[in-house]
């Protein structure tokens, strides 16, 4: 006979594999949360948001702004928690933080913004491991500036087209299901999105061939 | 009319372009491929090309998300100002970009549009509003209210009148419980009802009314206020109940009017004076375009309204 009593977010964790035990969790926290508990819903948050908010980060040029699209993803992931129906919260949340990056980038994108400017600090540096040489630390970090000031000049559709399959993964059929785009357009999108890059990059080019 | 190829070199160098990126992304098979691949080998610039996706690609994927620095989770504020509501979410709906609301709104205006010209256009509805007589007789036409009916009533009469009174006092009959007094009727049975008012009743209490042309072979009749002027707010049945009441204004007395017909002569015939008389063929009665035209412009109104109501949001969500 099953136990009846509600089990807990790590006690499933443990019992299962790491895919199968993470969505159960998921599940369970989502429906702890549709009974009110807002302690759950953070714990989702928690979960996810650094898997967000870097999704979002390069996707949006302005940081301020990918902040805000991520906290706005979560307001909607909250509002809609009903609509939620499995079976992967974590593709149903990318798919929302993907939809309020477009739709801020959409509203704002008459607003001149300035991307990263602790890119344009030279001062700043990517994260890098203990091993790497300055003069390693000092390339990677120029190649950094020098590629998301391109990628902030193209196209935005273009833009989370690359992003979601370079830097995240996804297949084609997977980013047109996220963005409700065709296949064929997801395909134009990267393939235009790479030449516009290399367009823009074409005098810097020798940097990336090191 | 298809253009022209273009044989360009811009439009060549755009496709060996798209062919490498392609290639690149491995997206090509077969034949595609063998060609995009050959070109590559004997193009520099395509060769080049494929090298730089290639490490552009590497650097994309190696690119460093700059830190995070809010933290995201939700306060009790927060959920209690997100919480579902119904105005909450046709407010979200309104406003949202991708909704449902611009192609409804859209079409909802596109409907009302359509529906007023339909309403408007002659041939449409009916032709334009004209007093007919199959007899070529003359027939009655009212235009003035009748709330000194009474003393109308008591004048002389014209030799058209009877026959139209008398073939107009079955449908006063029928329609007669559901009177409505205080408008004037307009519609084919208003005149049906008017011509078959008694004269019995009250002088004075009777609403303003205007006598149109029934629906019987005798008197066809087309409604509209260019037929009568000063008509009131009443179309179609009501109008009919209206003018049922004739001078007397009693619905109740109604059910008399078929045997005091005749006695509606005197009425139209006192009316005669400020009628226009009209002698044209037969055309059937035409549709009351009061509701269609209601309609549409209900549908009109909707869809403007939603769309002004979606900007109005999308503007102020943006700012």
């Amino acid at each position: 006979m099953d136990d009846p009593r509600p089990r807990s977010p790590e006690d499933v964790t443990r019992a299962a594999g790491p895919d199968d035990a993470t969505a159960r969790r998921d599940q369970i926290l989502v429906e702890r949360a549709l009974g009110g508990d807002l302690a759950a819903f953070n714990q989702l948050v928690e979960a996810y948001q650094d898997l967000c908010h870097a999704l979002v980060a390069r996707m949006v040029p302005d940081p301020d702004q990918a902040s805000d699209a991520v906290q706005e993803a979560f307001f909607s992931a909250y509002r809609n928690l009903r609509s939620y129906h499995g079976p992967s919260f974590r593709g149903w949340l990318t798919r929302i933080a993907i939809n309020a990056a477009m739709d801020l980038q959409r509203a704002r994108k008459r607003r001149p913004v300035t991307p990263y400017p602790e890119l344009d600090d030279e001062s700043w540096q990517p994260p890098a491991g203990p091993e790497a040489d300055p003069e390693a630390i000092a390339t990677t970090g120029e190649r950094q500036r020098v590629l998301v000031a391109a990628m902030g000049a193209i196209a935005a559709d273009q833009r989370a087209a690359i992003v979601l399959f370079d830097v995240e993964g996804y297949d084609y059929a997977e980013i047109a299901a996220m963005t409700g785009v065709s296949l064929g357009t997801v395909k134009s999108r990267i393939h235009r999105g790479r030449l516009a890059l290399r367009g823009l990059l074409a005098d810097r080019m020798e940097l990336f061939r090191s | 009319m298809h253009a022209a190829p273009d044989h360009s070199p811009a439009a060549a160098a755009a496709e060996h372009a798209a062919l490498i990126v392609a290639l690149d992304a491995g997206d090509l098979a077969g034949r595609e491929r063998d060609e995009a691949t050959s070109l590559a080998g004997r193009c520099a610039g395509c060769a080049s090309l494929l090298a730089d996706l290639a490490v552009l690609r590497a650097a994309t994927a190696a690119l460093v998300a700059t830190p995070r620095t809010r933290d995201f989770r939700l306060t009790d504020a927060d959920a209690v100002r997100l919480r579902p509501s119904t105005w909450k979410s046709l407010m979200g709906w309104l406003a949202a970009p991708r909704s449902s609301v611009r192609p409804l709104a859209g079409g909802l205006a596109a409907l009302g549009i359509v529906g007023l010209l339909l309403t408007t256009t002659p041939g449409f509805f009916g032709a334009a509003a004209t007093t007919l007589s199959t007899s070529g007789a003359p027939v009655v036409a009212p235009a003035g209210a009748q709330s000194g009916g009474g003393a109308a009533g008591d004048k002389a009469l014209p030799a058209a009148a009877p026959s139209a009174a008398s073939s107009a006092a079955p449908y006063a009959g029928s329609i007669a419980p559901a009177l409505l007094n205080g408008a004037a009727p307009v519609g084919p049975a208003a005149t049906a009802a008017s011509a078959a008012s008694p004269v019995t009743g009250t002088p004075g209490a009777t609403p303003r009314l205007a006598a149109l042309p029934a629906p019987s072979p005798a008197v066809v009749a087309v409604p509209g206020p260019t037929a009568i002027p000063d008509a009131g707010a009443l179309t179609g049945p009501a109008a009919i109940a209206s003018a049922a009441a004739g001078s007397s204004g009693f619905s109740t007395d109604a059910g008399a009017t078929s045997d005091t017909a005749t006695k509606a002569a005197p009425l139209e015939a006192s009316q005669a004076g400020r009628s226009s008389v009209a002698t044209a063929p037969s055309l059937p009665a035409p549709p009351d375009r009061t509701l269609p035209l209601l309609l549409s412009l209900t549908l009109l109104g909707a869809g403007l309204g939603l769309l002004a109501a979606n900007r109005l949001l999308r503007r102020r969500a943006g700012s």
